[in-house]
């Protein structure tokens, strides 16, 4: 800290009457002041590219819920029975999802109220996951401080600030449980460490405090609830178990579990399920370690022998007989495939395609490691061995934490998001030590004289040097080297990350962009003026049908109610969706009727070429509609040519060029230009003349299309008074 | 008269036509019995495909799996649906229901791309169910994109088309176990061997090291080749470097050397501060280690350019790179 605060450049800005510890206090104040806003700030991109605005497709059910919390009150919260999506079946939303997030942005906005400051909830909602990441920077300096020292505290907060794996799901507007979650975890790390280092019981109590906090916002809570555990064995191991730690754990252990049994959608998990099984294993294994001690504090070694081996002999047979008993009548539950999936890489792969299919569950390759901590990268294994050059309580927890998280971010991209901290942490930590090491090295006075003095006066200076009491000769210019190199990588650093953050994180994905030939950007809006005139021009029961991917949009931003949405419960229901879209209009209709369909909505993005619309996303349709008993007749084969492609054009499968979904999409394309020297009617995503152009629609009409063609809404026709005849 | 002899002539010409027939199937039958006994599956080029499945006089039923084995045609998926295809085949061959009525061949697209075009196939692997006298109908092809090609799907499916009821004999995988032995025998070797002092066990730095290769090991994506099974190598001929273009591939090569890196990069970076806390020394020494100090920080740049580099030709658009371009 000494010799940072000697050669920082505003050292004369300081006040010089301060005293050296108020000198450091408001150095690391600054410091870490300016971290938090860096923090906020970086994560401003998309809203000053576009606007305030929620992104992508799970913030918007979560803006939607907590706007009715902030409406309704927390009651009808809890009690809240939704019937605007899955229609008719309903979802009843109070029980099933994590109400952290939402309780503290309606905190938050009540709070401001009571300031008469009128922010708007959406506000709120956009900007949470920013101001949680500038909280996170302070609580990872708190954490690295109790880990290491105050400096490596302060390098760990200005890497987590800017760190990509981080800012990918709590940029402005990610409105997403794991935005506060990541604050929830390493608070509740921070009074581990501290109730670990203490054994008191107010530090362990604060600690279940935040670990409620933590179950209540992200279901990764499962994470902290194995990795305490882990760590109190590993301290068994390594003889560091004592009285403080069996304080720490018994009180966090205890109050944590009541207090996480809380929550409706946890439930009766913590006692139940084989994922907090080792939690409650270590926790009796604490009891019965603490009572051996005891035991052989009283007794003769002789004595304690013969009782230890006794005991341990009935002990382990009647746990065994226990655990069979238990497992036989199923009151231990099976641990989910996701769980699997975790432990034995390729498990999801053999057994959960669902689950191996979702592009968040894929392993991890090298250069998505790089993308998104470049230099971490390098210092991290640093950092680990500075913790083992000297092994304490707390070394050995942030080494269990990052071998943990390093394994599943290996094995789940999603899960970069918990690796990013201990990432930073560690690093931090590494940095800290490499720089203090070498600054000790400089020598400042001598380096200050060398570049303002003449060439004689650096001779006689390096002849000083030479009976310094160095280990070995240059070793200024050797440190002077290390510093130097270590700012270099610093800087590419904030480069990188900067860059990753504005290219790769901060698209809203409801808005698109393009550049247009002279450079300027043009924005696509159209997924909002469709909801917005559904909105305002149809009936407030209508029912829209459209794929489940966009179900929580419609239900935030049109109000209307919905079929299917991305909460994918029941898949016999969206299974009859996909029917509905793969079936002829004749057929298509009965399956509306029978789900009184009164719009139909569909994304096409075939006239300015955007490529995640529904004749991309059709196959997955075809497969989850003909999935189920009713959908029997629905084979994929048929949506294929002979040869065995996907084409729209004049060879494409005639099953496809009339199903409900080939006509909704390109109704009337064929009579529309896109292209320059290409025909009417040429897709310009898929790059191909449509096949089947002149066809008019008898069960639906047009509705509404939007500016570039991205959304088409349809309107069902009512059946007629008079029936057919 | 004149027409009897002709009607003789006709008949005659017919029963020998038949028996000359019936002659050739069961020629057929028992050399593909043959075939079978010695190897479960059939390995079938142009001339066999077109003698014994495309030939329409057939009594006996045949399984043909179409792939493409051979390494340059890079289909990962082939070899593992051949292993599944052959677990079958060799249940099949030691079962009770071995019979010489339905036999189990392969069409590799190298030795037989005319029966691919006769198919129309364009897509490998494809299984497909020949009857007896009769060319496959739509029905029988299996379709793998709904059932995948695992051992069981591919009895059910032989059961709905043929009713050959096949028990799988799976044979068991004793190489992970050899492996586990191996490992054992190898760390119980080294504490015997090293059973005077088993210091360096409770060694920190021992372990942190050997934390820190477990840690480069994840980080350079290995599990991502466990699950994915990527090849080693590119194996396309204008592909010269041993880096896949693209960031949602890698080769196994690529990770070794990128955890090598990484491991390299953290080993100079670690010599580099020992140096400097090492004892006072000689001046002699003392010169040669700041000279090393001096080469490490130059390595150290140069492994931080090297990889900045692969990143850059991983990520089309990505603007920084240092030294090397």
């Amino acid at each position: 800290m000494d010799a940072l605060t000697s050669i920082l450049p505003f050292k004369q800005y300081l006040p010089h009457k301060l005293s050296y510890d108020k000198q450091e206090t408001f150095l690391k104040l600054f410091i870490l002041t300016f971290a938090g806003i860096l923090a906020f700030a970086t994560r401003l991109f998309s809203v000053l590219r576009y606007e305030s605005v929620i992104h992508e497709f799970d913030p918007y059910f979560n803006y939607r819920t907590t706007k009715f919390l902030t409406d309704e009150g927390f009651y009808s919260f809890h009690n809240w029975f939704d019937d605007r999506a899955w229609y008719p079946l309903g979802r009843i939303i109070g029980g099933t999802i994590y109400p952290g997030l939402m309780v503290t942005s309606a905190a938050i906005y009540h709070t401001l109220r009571w300031f008469h400051i009128t922010i708007d909830i959406r506000n709120v909602c956009v900007f949470l996951a920013p101001l949680f990441s500038s909280f996170t920077v302070i609580v990872t300096y708190l954490l690295t401080k109790e880990l290491k020292n105050a400096s490596a505290g302060l390098v760990a907060a200005c890497l987590i600030s800017i760190v990509p794996g981080y800012i990918s799901r709590s940029v402005a507007g990610s409105y997403d449980n794991e935005g506060i979650a990541i604050f929830c975890m390493l608070l509740t790390y921070y009074l581990w460490i501290k109730a670990i280092k203490t054994g008191s019981i107010m530090w362990s109590a604060s600690c279940a405090l935040a670990y409620f906090y933590m179950v209540s916002s992200w279901g990764g809570y499962v994470f902290l609830i194995n990795l305490m555990p882990l760590h109190v064995l590993a301290l068994m191991v390594t003889g560091h178990f004592s009285h403080r730690v069996y304080v720490a754990y018994s009180t966090v252990y205890i109050l944590g579990t009541i207090l996480s049994m809380q929550i409706p959608f946890v439930g009766f998990q913590p006692v139940q399920s084989s994922e907090h099984m080792l939690a409650f294993g270590t926790f009796g294994l604490c009891q019965i370690y603490s009572f051996v001690e005891y035991v052989k504090s009283k007794l003769t070694e002789a004595q304690f022998n013969a009782l230890f081996s006794f005991a341990l002999m009935t002990v382990g047979f009647g746990l065994g007989i226990a655990g069979l008993v238990l497992w036989a009548s199923g009151k231990i539950a099976p641990w989910t495939g996701r769980f699997y999936a975790l432990l034995d890489p390729s498990y999801a792969k053999n057994h959960i395609p669902i689950i191996a299919s979702v592009s968040e569950h894929q392993p991890t390759a090298w250069s998505s490691f790089f993308f998104d901590f470049e230099l971490l990268v390098f210092m991290f294994p640093v950092g680990i061995y500075y913790c083992f050059k000297e092994l304490t309580d707390a070394n050995i927890f942030i080494i269990m934490y990052g071998m943990t998280a390093i394994y599943f971010a290996g094995v789940m991209v999603r899960l970069m998001l918990v690796l990013a901290p201990v990432m930073c942490i560690l690093s931090g930590i590494g940095i800290s030590s490499i720089l203090t090491t070498y600054m000790r090295n400089l020598d400042v006075n001598q380096l200050k004289k060398t570049t303002s003095s003449t060439a004689s006066s650096q001779s006689s200076s390096r002849s000083r040097r030479g009976d310094d009491s160095s280990t070995y000769p240059r070793k200024n210019e050797i440190a002077f080297g290390v510093v130097c190199l270590m700012s270099f990588f610093l800087i590419t650093y904030v480069f990188h990350c900067t860059w990753v953050t504005s290219e790769a994180y901060s698209s809203p994905s409801i808005v698109l962009s393009a550049r247009t030939g002279t450079g300027s950007k043009y924005i696509f809006d159209d997924f909002r003026e469709a909801y917005w005139w559904l909105r305002y021009n149809t009936d407030e029961d209508a029912k829209v049908m459209s794929w489940w991917d966009y179900g929580y949009q419609i239900t935030a931003m049109a109000n209307r109610t919905i079929l299917v949405d991305n909460n994918t419960w029941n898949n016999t229901h969206i299974s009859r969706v996909g029917q509905a879209m793969s079936s002829t209009e004749d057929k298509a209709y009965e399956i509306m009727r029978e789900l009184d369909v009164d719009y139909v909505l569909v994304i096409f993005g075939g006239l300015i070429g955007y490529s995640s619309d529904d004749i991309n996303k059709f196959l997955w349709m075809v497969r989850i509609g003909g999935s189920t008993e009713k959908g029997a007749h629905i084979k994929e084969k048929d949506y294929f040519t002979p040869q065995g492609e996907f084409r729209v054009d004049k060879d494409g499968s005639p099953i496809l060029l009339n199903c409900l979904m080939y006509k909704l999409s390109y109704y009337r394309f064929g009579e529309t230009y896109t292209e320059q020297d290409k025909p009417p009617g040429y897709d310009r995503t898929r790059s191909v003349e449509i096949g089947n152009k002149n066809f008019e629609l008898e069960k639906l009409e047009e509705a509404y299309t939007t500016e570039h063609w991205l959304v088409r809404i349809y309107k069902v026709k009512k059946e007629e008074n008079r029936g057919q005849s | 008269m004149k027409y009897f002899v002709y009607l003789f002539f006709i008949c005659a010409c017919i029963t020998l036509n038949v028996l000359s027939e019936e002659d050739v199937l069961s020629d057929k039958i028992q050399q593909l019995t043959q075939w079978s006994l010695k190897k479960p599956i059939i390995r079938l080029n142009n001339e066999h495909f077109k003698h014994y499945v495309k030939a329409s006089s057939r009594n006996y039923s045949m399984f043909i799996m179409f792939t493409a084995l051979s390494p340059q045609r890079q289909c990962s998926i082939c070899k593992q649906a051949y292993d599944e295809f052959q677990i079958v085949a060799q249940s099949y061959r030691y079962s009770n229901a071995f019979s010489n009525s339905v036999f189990f061949g392969m069409v590799d697209f190298d030795d037989g791309s005319d029966a691919f075009q006769y198919l129309k196939l364009n897509t490998a692997p494809v299984f497909i169910y020949f009857p007896p006298k009769m060319k496959p109908k739509k029905s029988d092809y299996m379709d793998l994109s709904r059932s995948g090609f695992s051992a069981e799907q591919i009895i059910k499916w032989i059961h709905d088309r043929a009713d050959v009821e096949i028990q799988i004999y799976r044979p068991p995988n004793y190489s992970g176990f050899l492996l586990v032995i191996l490992m054992i025998t190898m760390i119980l070797g080294l504490l015997y061997v090293k059973r005077d002092s088993f210091k360096f066990l409770f060694n920190h730095i021992v372990w942190g090291i050997f934390i820190i290769g477990i840690v480069c090991y994840f980080i350079s994506g290995q599990t991502w080749n466990l699950i994915n099974g990527p090849p080693f190598m590119p194996q396309n001929k204008n592909n010269m470097g041993l880096f896949a273009d693209d960031s949602n591939m890698q080769y196994i090569a690529e990770t070794y050397i990128v955890q090598i890196l990484f491991f390299l990069h953290f080993g100079v970076s670690i010599g580099v501060i020992l140096l400097n806390e090492a004892p006072k020394l000689k001046s002699q020494t003392g010169k040669r280690n700041s000279f090393v100090a001096a080469v490490g920080i130059v390595v150290v740049v140069i492994l931080f350019s090297y990889l900045l580099s692969i990143f850059r030709s991983k990520y089309q658009g990505y603007p920084y790179s240092f030294l090397i371009k």
